[in-house]
């Protein structure tokens, strides 16, 4: 005869069972349930697809189980948030992916980041990592994250344009200018680009800067440790306006859409853009790769600098599995993951580059190695001073300010940064 | 006198004691609500207190500490040319936001109201794009305005107005009014709708009497429908003037808030502060702000309405 189970008992079996899930929840979790770590990442879905691979292959070979989460197309204007809305609602990732200086930085300075200078002692990373790429993930003396990308920003152009204009690769600011002129002469945009969202026009301002001010000063002004008030930044202002009057920025740019540009290059419709290494795989799908090159942007200065930045991985202090995501970090940067990983411009020394498939890519990272470079304007400022920074620009570039009242401009903003800042 | 009013009172039950503890009618309507008020509190309410206190403090949106500023951060949006851009612009965007569909909805609906015959078809097409989610809007006009390839350019160029072909969104002074063109085509839709089944009311016996007296089209429209619609005047302009408070959406998908910060309005500067610029108790001073003037405007529109 069956039993029966009335209402009461019911009840007693339903909220004894409530009463203990915690229990047997936290006595299985010490009985030695797997640790498995969540990495969040921004990369596309295409990019995410060898990582996956890579950390698989770890967990196989007796690592812990990571799992990609990726936020594709977010940009640094959107991932940040979701990091800190993750972090900060108690469902922080065990290891992040970030870029570094100030979009890194304000995660740093509220503590939400592991200190990593221990352990960079004790697995000795200081001789593996490049060490521009890590200060651009550090903060106060102090390291926070493990650079995987190297990423300069140089230019890349068409050498078929350049041909029909009888122009060659300028090795001075002023041949550059020259190049420019001839283009346009032979009804070419020399170069393309897009003001939508400030960064794109930064990149050509940033090298101005740096043609203008050189790269001592460029760097006291990056850091507010000199006035932007100066006749060098009234120079570089003074280019940009040149730059966009004489058309070598396209017509409207500061309303075009920045992502149109590697269409727009790959597709003829203007000669020169700045961009990465990552371009380098946009060319392999062109109808005729071979025609694209890439040169550094010649400043007339020694040391012969270009921009450039660095994207890491981070533990945060919320992670309460600490050491497995060292561990992991420790897997990421050996040589030989970084080369199963792919990458064309990796921050590990020493990682070998597929020159068939990357030639260009494998260029620039022999420039690296002789060359310096300074951080991208975007991400030396805070986002606020970026933001005041493209407001400047643009309205230099409309005429609505003359260099000499950009320059005062931005040495307010600085000024006012600072003012937040103490 | 009747039998039925003769009839002594016949009561079959005693009336019931109340219980102590009942729950009274005073409650009960309460207790109905209940779960909704409670959704509205904790999902609104709650989250509109926090963000009054947000707005009090120094906070990186990020920190785990947050310090006490009282009113610095309404101080500081007097100081900041940036919130007085977003104002003017906010305020641009409710007179012509509300204009331009009102007008347009008004003859759009007289003109479908009198055209029987394509009526439903009509009024599916000239609502649809109310539907579209307005990031899409937004996103289809960048492409139609793009300087290089934009339908735009093209349509100036084919009719032979090359000259006025331009950047519309690379130039302060176009930008902000390019922008409101797609939110003028995306709004147009609602006063359609509202005005036309107001219209819809008005008794046809007022035209036929104007008719036979001789009023002409105008005077009819002027005299008699312009006042029938006066309560939806009211809906329409309340419910658009805090759709216009709170634009956002358009504004970030087409400009980004440029050139520079030519094109912010309050929505889209209280995103980025709180959002990339990590201040986010300013950006909630900002929130708070928008949240107060839609209240302004809200408030005796939900009043009247109740009244009505």
């Amino acid at each position: 005869m069956p039993h029966a189970i009335n209402r009461r008992s019911f009840l007693v079996v339903s909220g004894l069972s409530l009463a203990g899930s915690p229990i047997l929840s936290a006595c299985s979790d010490r009985a030695g349930a797997a640790v498995s770590l969540r990495m969040l990442t921004y990369d596309t879905i295409k990019q995410a697809k060898p990582w996956r691979a890579a950390l698989a292959q770890y967990h196989a070979s007796g690592g812990t189980q990571v799992r990609l989460d990726t936020l594709p197309g977010s940009g640094a204007a959107l991932f940040p948030g979701k990091l800190r809305t993750e972090i900060l609602g108690g469902h922080s990732p065990d290891i992040f992916r970030i870029w570094g200086g100030e979009l890194a930085a304000p995660f740093i300075r509220a503590g939400q980041v592991e200190n990593l200078d221990t352990v960079y002692a004790n697995n000795g990373w200081d001789a593996v990592l490049r060490t521009r790429n890590v200060e651009y993930l550090s903060h106060a003396g102090s390291k926070y994250g493990v650079p995987i990308n190297a990423t300069a920003l140089g230019i890349w152009y068409r050498k078929d344009f350049f041909a029909r204009c009888g122009v060659d690769v300028p090795r001075s600011y002023d041949e550059l200018e020259h190049v420019n002129e001839k283009l346009v002469r032979g009804g070419i945009q020399p170069v393309l680009g897009g003001g939508k969202y400030g960064w794109d026009v930064m990149r050509t301002f940033e090298y101005l800067l740096e043609v203008a001010a050189g790269p001592a000063l460029h760097d006291q002004l990056l850091v507010g440790a000199t006035s932007w008030n100066r006749p060098e930044v009234v120079d570089a202002f003074a280019l940009l306006k040149k730059w966009g009057d004489q058309r070598w920025l396209p017509e409207g740019v500061l309303g075009i859409d920045p992502t149109q540009k590697q269409d727009m290059l790959l597709g003829g419709r203007g000669a020169m853009i700045f961009d990465n290494q990552a371009f380098e795989q946009e060319i392999a799908d062109a109808d005729d790769p071979s025609v694209f090159d890439t040169f550094i942007p010649p400043t007339g200065h020694n040391p012969l600098r270009f921009s450039g930045y660095t994207e890491g991985l981070m533990i945060p202090r919320a992670t309460p599995h600490r050491d497995e995501a060292i561990a992991l970090l420790a897997h990421l940067v050996r040589p030989d993951t970084q080369k199963e990983l792919g990458s064309a411009y990796s921050a590990v020394r020493g990682v070998p580059i597929d020159t068939t498939k990357y030639p260009l890519s494998a260029r620039w990272t022999q420039w690296q190695a002789r060359h310096d470079n300074y951080l991208i304007q975007d991400q030396a400022f805070p986002p606020i001073l970026a933001n005041a920074y493209f407001d400047v620009q643009s309205r230099v570039l409309q005429g609505d300010q003359s260099p000499r009242e950009a320059a005062a401009a931005m040495e307010r903003a600085m000024g006012k940064w600072k003012g937040i800042m103490r | 006198m009747t039998a039925v009013q003769n009839a002594p009172e016949v009561r079959t039950h005693p009336p019931r004691p109340k219980r102590k503890g009942n729950i009274g009618s005073s409650s009960s309507p309460w207790l109905f609500a209940a779960p909704g008020l409670l959704v509205y509190a904790a999902f609104l309410v709650y989250p509109a207190l926090r963000s009054a206190w947000l707005s009090l403090t120094s906070w990186d949106g990020i920190s785990a500490t947050k310090s006490f500023v009282g009113l610095e951060n309404y101080r500081a949006m007097l100081g900041d040319p940036v919130v007085h851009t977003a104002v003017l612009n906010n305020l641009l965007w409710i007179v012509v936001t509300i204009a331009v569909p009102m007008v347009v909805g008004l003859l759009l609906a007289v003109s479908l109201d009198s055209s029987v015959f394509a009526r439903p078809l009509l009024r599916t097409v000239f609502y649809a794009p109310a539907v579209l989610p307005l990031v899409s809007v937004g996103t289809i006009w960048t492409w139609l305005y793009d300087p290089t390839n934009g339908a735009v350019n093209e349509a100036l160029r084919d009719i032979g107005l090359g000259a006025f072909a331009q950047s519309w969104f690379g130039d302060s002074t176009t930008a902000v009014w390019a922008a409101m063109v797609p939110a003028c085509w995306v709004r147009s839709g609602f006063p359609l709708l509202l005005y036309l089944a107001a219209l819809q009311n008005i008794p046809r016996e007022l035209y036929e009497s104007a008719q036979v007296d001789g009023a002409s089209a105008w005077q009819r429209f002027r005299r008699i429908t312009l006042p029938s619609l006066r309560s939806t005047h009211y809906i329409v302009a309340a419910l658009s003037v805090i759709e216009a408070v709170k634009v956002f959406d358009l504004v970030y998908a087409m400009t980004n808030g440029g050139p520079g910060n030519s094109t912010q309005v309050l929505g889209t500067w209280m995103f980025f502060n709180v959002f990339q610029f990590n201040q986010a108790g300013y950006g909630a001073a900002i929130a708070v702000l928008a949240t107060a003037v839609t209240l302004a405007i809200g408030i005796p529109y939900v009043w009247k309405q109740t009244k009505d």
